[in-house]
């Protein structure tokens, strides 16, 4: 009996051992929390770079000047895509698996994030995708996406052309994974609502010229066209179309300094659906990120640089709720149940930013139109049926 | 009749600049027998070039033009005595001169992007009017990208086949060793097929600036179409060269009335595979027996 009572006694402590936070292991602070940020470093669209990196910059700094987390600083090991290259996406993530034992990393473009996810769920890391937008990137084990994907966004550029009475669309999109996939997302959306695609034709990816598409897209006279390239080439194609006389609107989701400098006048009329970053929002947090994010570029603050400083401090959120299992909490299994159990996170978006269980996000979406000298006037929320 | 016409349009457009870019390339290769890969910063040394001086010296666009390409036409010099030279001198294979050559426009393209960002920079202020002639558009630097480049390579053929210096040019690129054994000296030649060459590609690189805008990495296209285009025209033929271009241009435009436009570039590079294949010495060389 009275060794019954010692070992019940014994397991009621390893008990209390196991799940009392107080007698738990202490957590482990590694050196330095380091993340891995895979991205577009060189080619055709290092330019994204120069605009999203900067918001990773200075929410590292401000946490780091705050005095870290738990007295420890973040630090982001940048790896290069080349503008989208799968297999230098890999290269990059294998190296910051196995060499810089990162477990959370952000990868950018669709064909990176595809190529890296296989590897993130082999190893546990928690890999987020704040820059993509295909509709597959989604139901992906330890991939979760923190702005809107692309189905969201493609129907809210159908959903505003429909609400303006167009009835009649083309189609231009890029000839990739994402590109594809749009295409026959809103195709099928916009016949479901009673509306005719007159006309689908696409591209690579960085192409500069669009004079051939273009060309047959005028014999059928849409009335709008939804134009799913994302980088110079949106410039050019809008650019390209003015110059043939196409005065239709053009519904797309992105815009950029960059695009304009492609686009130029050819830009006015030219309307985008994205996820609702307001610059102008009476946050003090977004003012003053705002201020901050134009100062080091010289480049007015977009969704980009903002959904960069904002998973910067969404990772901070979780590692501070993983530390408090103790012991090696920085992995990518503790990253990802901090995440969803905390879902919803404050954000210098409008509203909040919640997780859900498929790996996508809801986030505030809007409708923007740009305006003589490629100033993006907003008009106002996108809201989905 | 409307997609044609206004295909076969983009097609004379887009032509045209090929022709330039081929008989830019052709004569260098034509005269050093270089695989002149460099040629492709040259070009992309052109574009920003009249980039700085309009936009931020705030010289005049026609002058600042000028003063590129006469700064194109330098690089390519620079590039013949800095790195091509040396490489002969010390009997390098035409491999390694390729290799140099291939280098050289990575380096520098890659040091533009570094000092000038990566992002695509237009001429401020400059807005081409579009030109509407029955169902068929363009715009008026369009129109001037066909003048300009088919003046320049009937100015340039007239120039090799008309003038002494132009035989001169001829003769180093026939046989060098024989050329300076009746006192014709082959390395100031090579620097004048080089100054030509540049100077010309240099013009292409301010045509594209002003349709397009600059960006670090325009050159590599550019260098590879003038190369095809000479291999396609017959390297002994300069004339051969701006007709391949010419026709490669209308045939990326005109190869896809029917089909998707997706197949563009492989149906007109598999119309390239084939005349290559039916005449490789080139459509306009003479056939070798």
């Amino acid at each position: 009996m009275k060794r019954q009572i010692m070992v019940g006694i014994f397991l009621l402590s390893l008990i209390a051992v196991w799940f009392h936070p107080v007698l738990a292991e202490p957590p482990k602070d590694p050196d330095k929390f380091k993340f891995g940020f895979i991205s577009c470093v060189t080619g055709p669209t290092a330019w994204l770079h120069t605009v999203w990196f900067p918001g990773t910059e200075i929410a590292i700094e401000e946490i780091n000047g705050a005095g870290g987390i738990a007295g420890k600083p973040l630090e982001a090991i940048v790896e290069d895509h080349k503008s989208g290259d799968p297999k230098a996406a890999v290269s990059g993530m294998l190296k910051l698996v196995n060499m810089d034992k990162v477990p959370f990393v952000l990868v950018t473009f669709s064909p990176p994030n595809f190529a890296c996810q296989p590897i993130a769920a082999e190893h546990k890391v928690l890999q987020i995708n704040f820059g993509a937008w295909s509709p597959q990137l989604i139901n992906l084990p330890y991939l979760f996406n923190s702005r809107l994907v692309g189905n969201v966004l493609a129907e809210g550029t159908a959903k505003v052309a429909w609400d303006r009475g167009y009835r009649k669309a083309a189609i231009l999109h890029p000839n990739d994974t994402s590109g594809v996939t749009l295409k026959n997302y809103v195709k099928k959306v916009w016949e479901k609502w009673g509306g005719k695609i007159v006309a689908i034709e696409t591209a690579e990816l960085g192409a500069s010229e669009f004079h051939v598409q273009l060309a047959k897209m005028r014999l059928t006279r849409p009335e709008c066209i939804f134009n799913y390239f994302y980088s110079t080439d949106l410039g050019y194609s809008l650019k390209q179309a003015r110059e043939l006389g196409m005065n239709q609107p053009a519904y797309g989701f992105i815009w950029s300094d960059a695009i304009y400098k492609a686009a130029g006048p050819g830009s006015k009329g030219y309307f985008y659906v994205q996820d609702y970053f307001n610059p102008n929002s009476e946050k003090a947090w977004t003012r003053k990120y705002v201020e901050k994010y134009e100062k080091r570029t010289g480049k007015k603050a977009d969704m980009w640089g903002a959904n960069a400083y904002e998973i910067t401090y969404i990772l901070k959120a979780l590692i501070e709720e993983a530390r408090k299992k103790g012991g090696d909490y920085y992995t990518g299994e503790n990253l990802i149940e901090a995440l969803l159990k905390i879902r919803s996170f404050d954000t210098i978006y409008e509203g909040k930013i919640t997780f859900r269980d498929d790996g996508s996000c809801t986030k505030a979406m809007a409708v923007y139109e740009i305006q003589e000298g490629g100033k993006s006037q907003l008009l106002g929320k996108v809201e989905l049926q | 009749m409307e997609l044609f016409a206004q295909l076969a349009t983009i097609g004379i457009i887009l032509g045209s600049l090929y022709a330039l870019f081929a008989v830019s390339w052709g004569v260098i290769f034509k005269v050093t027998k270089t695989f002149h890969f460099a040629h492709g910063i040259v070009f992309t040394i052109g574009a920003y070039a009249c980039l700085i001086f309009t936009n931020y010296l705030r010289i005049p666009l026609i002058l600042s033009a000028l003063l590129a390409v006469a700064v194109s036409s330098l690089a390519g010099v620079a590039i013949e005595l800095l790195t091509y030279r040396p490489l002969r001198r010390i009997l390098s294979t035409p491999l390694a001169i390729l290799i140099s050559s291939l280098g050289t426009l990575i380096v520098v393209e890659n040091f533009i992007a570094l000092v000038m960002g990566s992002d695509i920079k237009p001429i401020t202020g400059f807005h081409p009017k579009a030109i509407f002639v029955g169902p068929v558009a363009f715009t008026s630097i369009q129109l001037t990208i066909v003048i300009i480049s088919l003046l320049l390579v009937v100015g340039l053929i007239w120039f090799l086949y008309r003038t002494r210096t132009g035989r001169i040019l001829q003769a180093v690129a026939s046989n060098p060793e024989m050329a300076e054994v009746v006192g014709i000296d082959a390395p100031k030649v090579f620097l004048l097929a080089f100054a030509i060459g540049s100077a010309l590609i240099g013009v292409a690189g301010v045509l594209s600036l002003l349709e397009k805008g600059a960006n670090p990495y325009m050159g590599t296209m550019a260098v590879l179409i003038g190369a095809i285009a000479v291999i396609m025209g017959g390297v002994e033929s300069i004339p051969g060269g701006a007709v391949s271009g010419f026709i490669l241009g209308v045939a990326i435009n005109l190869s896809v009335i029917r089909i998707p436009s997706e197949w563009q570039y492989a149906i007109a590079f598999g119309i390239v595979i084939v005349l290559i294949i039916l005449r490789p010495e080139g459509i306009l060389a003479q056939k070798t027996r």
